[in-house]
């Protein structure tokens, strides 16, 4: 289905230019990165746009074995077209043999800097998670994002900018990836960008991003009479989402806090983000209790009886309490033959220039553990270690910590075609992986984007 | 559009090259317990707790439940025949009678090992500790094994008891329940109920038929929700007897030739599957062996089979942890199945961290070479060469610390006789002798 929606739509963006072509009015132009068809009367204009991703990853793994490999990470091929005060756009990846809509959505300019978009695109959290991989710094996210950021989702935007402050908000419903199991969620994501200071030497921002959730359901259970049935907020980052996963089951809502910082002065770049999750938890204990019946057996006291009300299930399994959880990084570049520029429409870096190299250094700090129980053999128990001992539960999350240093290196041979060479040094603490201390990992890409 | 640079191409292709030939070369060992069973981090005994862990007797045949395949299990019967068979301890399952009696019992209840159905109907899924033992004692507990295992059926097994503890330990010290002329127990009128009834104890008498072993006594305690707080009970029920070794252990004579486990420090063992069990039992009868039982399932009170190296070691560390002296873990193979939790390399971790291997249960002649390790060996036992020498090139390193220092078994005669041990005669001619 998604190749032939990318199919038709390709075609249509051929059509577009045939026509145009055909009156032989076309004009063809380069702008960066690729070529641009505009018709005589400037109201048409069509690109065709792709990337390629050319990966090689080698782990010095501890104890844990993870795949180095060489992939072809991800093929991307797309079309905008533009006209008058809209625009569409279609982004569909074949990276790792598989298809995915990336975006696709149509624009409407109300003004230069007054954008409504709908359709599947970028939800407008933090720096990195709604930037374009193309654009990262490092290949891919640090951690904090790989975790807590967002990515595209369906739904309705608008954003707002100028010189010093960068809105963006929407309401949106649910991924693409929905698998149609049970009810989508919705979410609504907003994010604000004041930059006090924007001058030729130094650039300084601040900003904020808020989101609140309801995760995707994953199918019914008729039995439990509960439409919402095992919502669940995945959070995963690193080297296979080994060392750093969390999967809250029986979510209900999931609200994430962004901050963000970055500095511009020249050649040198400093970059920050703070994320915090909270995602709420319940579950149905009337049905689960309805199902079960009051349970009572004999004994020389007289008997006991288990569960006789729906708080004996949080009361002996654990309670559902709310999961928290928190990452940040900190990242220092330096360009070495270009300055650092700003582009207030998308409130982030420009691509540097052709021949220019970046020198990275970042620190990222994730914790996706929320535990307040006592580990043994795979699960939790309550603090109270005679409970614990005795089989009573604690719904503790434990999605493992790490501290990771990263260097990089990126050279911008010209601007379709860019290198980019990255180590990672992880410190991990997860009981799942109990002799896994420490996981490096260097990881090189040529990227070709038009 | 600036051209592009095919030098760069060319050391950007050679650097990606680079790492995919990289990626190929196996630098770390595969993650799974072959590799790591002789690093995985294991905390050890402590010193005096490797004292105590030498109480034990070495090689020690233990008696499943007396017997469960030429008696009926856990009765009189069973344990007199093991005694005299020359089992080095005699195993128990410990439950509690709603009158605070210890006794001796596998199941959860008394549907399967006794006619309850017949003398209190309605009542067969009811735990022991429902019932007095005055109450108990109205059930046959032999009866049913007639039925059970016919080949071995015998009339004087209709009308066993459910055996108390004390019935347990006064077997293992030479006595048996005294009878009257119709083979009746006689009752011991001398402790009575509260309301002045009888209170279901038995009256004993030195056993004629007792051939002069001793073994030790090895007790098994349940989920501690089932018998609240037993283990101080039992702690209590075991120095007043002159059997807790840690306060003033009564002597109990032997005889030279003859099983004396019951006069050595190690007369007493306790085992749980129960976490918060052992915890109890360390705090209420430190100084005394104990076992932690190992059982495999998907579920934080057994070993994880996804995960059986990081679960094993996190029950040993546990069992260190509370002083658990040995590991008791499942063997395969019929007529149980049970799950293998005595491979070679986990025994290894067991002994690893200082604690003995007593694995259950044993039925026949192949678990006992197997898990003795003897196919290592050209099927030499160690009990025949004690220096025998591994036949056979396995490449890797076998070795003694891969195999069991004992076992639960349910054919004491069997083990016995596989470790060379003199018989006093068959099977069926000790329970003849003993008037069964």
């Amino acid at each position: 289905m998604l190749r032939k929606i990318y199919i038709a739509t390709l075609a249509l963006g051929m059509v577009a230019a045939s026509a145009v072509a055909q009156e032989k009015q076309l004009t063809a132009e380069s702008k960066k990165g690729g070529i641009v068809l505009t018709s005589a009367d400037k109201d048409y204009q069509v690109s065709l746009n792709g990337r390629i991703y050319m990966d090689g990853v080698h782990y010095f793994d501890d104890k844990t074995d993870l795949s180095s490999d060489a992939s072809v990470e991800d093929i991307r091929l797309g079309t905008t077209i533009k006209w008058k005060q809209w625009s569409a756009k279609v982004n569909v990846s074949f990276g790792n043999n598989e298809v995915k809509i990336k975006d696709a959505f149509l624009r409407y300019n109300q003004a230069k800097n007054s954008i409504f978009t709908v359709g599947n695109f970028f939800e407008p959290f933090g720096i990195e998670a709604s930037a374009s991989s193309k654009n990262l710094r490092f290949i891919g996210g640090a951690n904090t994002t790989q975790a807590m950021g967002i990515g595209r989702s369906i739904g309705l935007g608008y954003t707002y900018y100028t010189d010093k402050f960068y809105g963006s908000t929407g309401l949106f419903a649910g991924s693409v990836d929905n698998h149609n199991k049970g009810d989508q969620g919705f979410s609504t994501t907003t994010k604000l960008v004041y930059t006090p200071i924007v001058n030729d030497k130094v650039l300084f921002q601040l900003g904020g991003s808020f989101t609140y959730r309801m995760p995707e359901a994953n199918g019914f259970n008729e039995s439990l009479n509960d439409d919402d049935y095992n919502r669940e907020v995945l959070l995963a980052a690193g080297p296979e989402h080994k060392f750093l996963n969390a999967d809250i089951k029986g979510a209900r809502t999931d609200m994430r806090y962004n901050f963000q910082s970055m500095v511009l002065s020249g050649p040198v770049m400093l970059q920050a983000e703070y994320t915090k999750t909270k995602v709420t938890r319940d579950d149905d204990y009337v049905s689960r209790l309805m199902k079960d019946n009051p349970y009572w057996t004999h004994t020389a006291t007289g008997g006991y009886a288990w569960p006789t009300k729906p708080e004996d299930y949080p009361g002996w399994y654990g309670e559902m309490r709310d999961i928290e959880t928190e990452a940040f990084y900190v990242t220092a570049g330096f360009l070495l033959g270009d300055n650092y520029s700003y582009n207030s429409s998308t409130a982030y870096i420009n691509r540097p220039k052709a021949g220019s190299y970046e020198f990275l250094l970042r620190y990222d700090n994730t914790d996706l553990n929320d535990i307040d129980g006592t580990y043994f053999n795979g699960s939790y128990g309550p603090a109270d270690l005679d409970a614990a001992l005795g089989g009573a539960g604690n719904m503790s999350i434990q999605g493992g910590k790490a501290e990771t240093i990263s260097a990089a290196v990126n050279y911008y041979l010209n601007d379709n075609v860019m290198f980019r060479l990255n180590y990672s040094y992880m410190d991990v603490q997860n009981q799942v992986y109990p002799l896994d201390e420490k996981v490096g990992m260097i990881k090189a890409r040529v990227q070709v984007n038009f | 559009m600036k051209k592009i640079n095919v030098r760069n191409l060319l050391a950007g292709a050679l650097i990606l090259s680079s790492i995919g030939f990289a990626g190929c070369e196996d630098d770390t060992p595969d993650y799974n317990p072959l590799n790591l069973y002789k690093t995985y981090p294991l905390n050890e005994l402590s010193a005096e707790a490797k004292i105590v862990r030498d109480y034990v007797k070495p090689d020690a045949v233990i008696a499943h439940r007396g017997s469960t395949f030429w008696a009926p299990e856990e009765t009189e019967a069973a344990f007199r025949w093991a005694r005299n068979m020359g089992a080095d301890y005699l195993e128990i399952d410990l439950q509690r009678t709603s009158d605070g009696v210890l006794l001796a019992l596998h199941d959860g209840n008394l549907r399967r090992t006794s006619n309850i159905e017949s003398i209190f109907p309605g009542k067969e899924d009811y735990p022991v500790s429902v019932f007095t033992l005055t109450q108990l004692r109205k059930l046959d507990a032999g009866a049913w094994f007639n039925v059970a295992v016919p080949e071995n059926a015998r009339n004087s097994f209709i009308g066993q008891k459910i055996c108390t503890l004390e019935e347990v330990l006064k077997i293992s010290e030479g006595y048996r329940i005294k009878r009257d002329v119709s083979g009746e127990p006689v009752k011991d009128m001398t402790r009575l109920t509260d309301g002045g009834e009888w209170a279901g104890f038995y009256e004993f008498e030195i056993d004629p038929q007792d051939n002069g072993n001793r073994p030790g006594v090895y007790a098994e305690t349940k989920e501690p929700y089932l018998f609240p707080k037993m283990e101080a009970d039992l702690a209590t029920f075991l120095s007043e007897e002159g059997w807790n070794v840690t306060d003033s252990p009564k002597t109990i004579p032997t005889t030279a030739g003859k099983v004396d486990v019951a006069n050595t420090m190690g007369r007493f063992i306790l085992q749980s599957f129960s976490r918060q069990s052992i915890v109890s039992l360390e705090k209420e009868l430190p100084g005394v062996p104990k076992c932690m039982l190992l059982w495999e399932d998907e579920s934080a009170s057994y070993v994880r089979p996804s995960n059986s190296i990081e679960s094993l070691a996190e029950f040993i560390n546990f069992s260190v942890e509370y002083n658990c002296h040995i590991a008791g873990p499942s063997i395969e193979g019929k007529p149980n199945k049970y799950p293998d939790l005595t491979e070679p390399w986990m025994c290894e971790m067991y002994h690893r961290a200082g604690m003995i291997v007593h694995a259950y249960s044993f039925d026949t002649e192949d678990q006992l070479r197997k898990y003795n390790g003897d196919y290592f060996y050209g099927g030499v036992s160690r009990f025949e060469d004690a220096n025998r020498s591994v036949q056979g090139n396995f490449e890797y390193d076998v070795n003694p610390n891969m195999f069991i220092d004992g076992g639960f078994t349910n054919l004491t005669d069997l083990s016995m006789k596989y470790q060379g041990r003199e018989l006093v005669g068959t099977a069926q001619e000790v329970l003849n002798s003993l008037g069964y």
